[in-house]
């Protein structure tokens, strides 16, 4: 018997399992090792005292009940309770109560088996963690079954729709989908079903007060332990501000576009009224000394006749250079048309402006056959292959040399202009592409010093670039590179 | 039967311009008289016979006229526009000879039936080619419209 007894203790001080044992009224008379580091209390302290002082003051209603069942006879199996501790603090436990019958069968106590609850359910409190991350979140966060019912619905869906949860949970989520958008659903739940998430489309639903809104949605599909796809989850961003956003944007961008148009219209007619009414006098000075000359050219000595000559020829050069400024000022304001363009047929078109200087000049012209088709604007590239030439004719020297080429690399063309001229120094290889730029007297070399400011600027408008490669008196050779056109 | 026109009727503002203009036909060793009225309403009036210019003696209906876009008074547009509303005048053959290029003004003057648009170009030996060029297209190679419709003076 005492064995017994020994064993009997032994099991019980043993227990991970707080276990206490009360009489009827409550008054505790066991009290094992499990329960004193449960609940703080020493087997001391306990015994002789009520199951009361474990409990905390809002459960006893809920408590009384129980132990009444218990103490009728009825075991209480996991209940979920809370327990007060030593120290004051709360403990949530899992609670079995077993009647204790004496001998002759007549109940004479109570067992109570207590397990702290938070310590089994890693899986609860994940549960419980996500659940949290749903219920706040500013994303409004529904699920579905397969046949589009309605699982879960989270405040934010709440607020974004209008319907409450006890509302829509149970009916179908085409209660917030327009009409007209039912086959899009279709094929979400076709999607969902081949176990593909539908990501951030864009549609429309309708609000309980039958107001649309956009939203932006991404659907999963949510699967059983088992693997099996049993709903969809979607998450649904409300793009209303967004769309404002984007049409403020928008308007804002028009606006300015409109205001760039009417400045650039305004610099144009300044631009022509700057030239029109320029050229109107310059007309008058040069004609006049033309007329002095050619006129009264007899009685004037060498002096006034060379004074005429050259406000003739001041004249003639202001007008020029009113003409190259007009064209510079509109590159920069041209409205660029692209298109395949053979550039065989750009240089013929060049050499035909430039007849006079060639046949003046005798200069010799050689063209390589293999000329490839690049994507630039005609207009703006017979003015730089005319520039190009016209400097190669009038710099090449005697009897002028002028080779033109093309080289291919990865999408671009090269097209060389090569002269035999009197060469550039590698300091002046940059300035010369600069407006006004001029490295000779216009006496030796007439020019307006804004012919390669052209070139450079309209192929940088065609998305190109330029250069040259030059030593003094070993000639020049300039270069425009442009995009190739692939074959279609 | 109706003599032949012969007069150039040339509407300019600009006196150096007119000046420059009449040296180069003189060069050009134009035959035909030039004259020329400096403002659109001048213009309007010389061809309509308005007052000293009813004297179609010392004032005949050109065979050719010269316009300038940009007039005092009445543009060459306008006067243009008028000329081509005008029953026994509408056939006149009219060149533009203005400084403008621009397309607009272009394509405007051939909306309003002009027959030729030329532009002054700044300098003078290229003025005297161009009007060296009128004279031989317009005076001497052109067949010039018939006069009034049969009925009219």
């Amino acid at each position: 018997m005492k064995d017994n007894e020994a064993l009997l203790h032994a099991v019980v001080e043993s227990s991970q399992d707080a276990i206490c044992a009360t009489e009827l009224d409550g008054t505790i008379t066991l009290w094992n090792g499990a329960a004193e580091r449960l609940l703080g209390y020493s087997a001391a302290e306990t015994i002789g005292r009520t199951i009361e002082t474990i409990i905390p003051d809002e459960r006893r209603a809920v408590e009384q009940i129980v132990l009444g069942r218990a103490r009728a006879g009825h075991s209480v199996e996991q209940h979920d309770t809370v327990r007060r501790r030593r120290d004051g603090g709360l403990v949530e436990v899992v609670l079995r109560i077993s009647p204790v019958f004496g001998p002759d069968g007549a109940l004479v106590g109570l067992s109570h088996f207590l397990r702290e609850r938070g310590l089994g359910t890693l899986l609860e409190r994940r549960a419980q963690h996500l659940g949290a991350l749903v219920e706040s979140s500013d994303d409004a966060i529904a699920s579905k079954d397969l046949d589009g019912i309605v699982q879960s619905w989270n405040p934010a869906a709440e607020r974004l729709f209008g319907y409450r949860a006890d509302e829509i949970i149970g009916q179908s989520i085409r209660t917030i989908i327009p009409h007209d958008r039912w086959p899009e659903e279709d094929e979400v739940l076709r999607r969902i079903r081949a176990g593909d998430r539908v990501d951030h489309f864009e549609t429309v639903r309708q609000r309980k007060d039958g107001s649309l809104v956009p939203i932006s949605l991404t659907v999963s599909p949510i699967r059983s332990l088992d693997g099996r796809i049993i709903g969809a989850s979607k998450i649904a961003r409300d793009l209303t501000a967004l769309h404002a956003y984007a049409t403020r944007l928008e308007q804002m961008v028009q606006e300015r576009t409109s205001d760039l148009q009417r400045a650039n219209a305004q610099l144009e007619a300044f631009a022509y009224s700057v030239s029109h009414d320029l050229r109107a006098p310059l007309r008058g000075m040069q004609g006049l000394s033309q007329a002095l000359l050619e006129d009264y050219g007899d009685s004037l000595d060498e002096t006034a006749r060379d004074y005429a000559r050259r406000i003739v020829s001041e004249a003639s050069l202001l007008d020029r250079l009113i003409q190259d400024l007009l064209a510079y000022s509109r590159l920069s304001r041209l409205d660029l048309t692209l298109e395949r363009i053979d550039s065989r047929h750009i240089v013929d078109a060049a050499l035909r402006q430039l007849q006079d200087e060639i046949s003046a000049t005798g200069a010799r012209i050689e063209i390589a056959p293999d000329l490839p088709a690049i994507t630039a604007n005609r207009t703006l590239l017979v003015q730089v292959l005319t520039n190009l030439l016209s400097n190669a004719i009038k710099f090449g020297g005697e009897r002028p040399l002028v080779r033109i080429r093309a080289e291919r690399s990865d999408g671009c063309a090269r097209l060389w202009v090569e002269d035999s001229g009197i060469g550039i120094e590698p300091q002046h290889h940059e300035r010369i592409f600069g407006a006004f730029e001029r490295l000779h007297s216009a006496d030796r070399y007439p020019g307006t010093g804004i012919g390669l400011a052209i070139v450079r600027r309209s192929i940088e408008r065609l998305g190109g670039r330029v250069g040259v490669e030059s030593q003094v008196g070993h000639g020049s050779r300039f270069w425009i590179e442009l995009p190739v056109v692939e074959a279609a | 039967m109706t003599t032949a026109r012969t007069t150039i009727l040339l509407v300019e503002d600009n006196e150096t311009d007119v000046l420059l203009i009449q040296r180069a036909f003189g060069k050009a060793k134009l035959a035909n008289p030039v004259h020329v009225v400096t403002d659109g309403d001048a213009a309007v009036a010389y061809l309509n016979g308005d007052g000293e210019y009813a004297d179609r003696e010392r004032f005949p209906l050109p065979l050719l006229i010269l316009l300038d876009l940009k007039l005092p008074r009445r543009s060459g547009l306008e006067v243009l526009e008028w000329l081509r509303g005008q029953e026994t005048l509408r056939r006149t053959p009219v060149v533009m000879l203005t400084s403008s290029q621009q397309s607009r003004d272009v394509n405007a003057a051939y909306d309003f039936g002009v027959n030729s648009y030329l532009v002054k170009p700044v300098e003078f030996d290229a003025l005297f080619e161009l009007l060296k060029t009128v004279k031989l297209y317009w005076i001497m190679l052109n067949e010039p419209p018939g006069a009034n419709p049969p009925g009219l003076a």
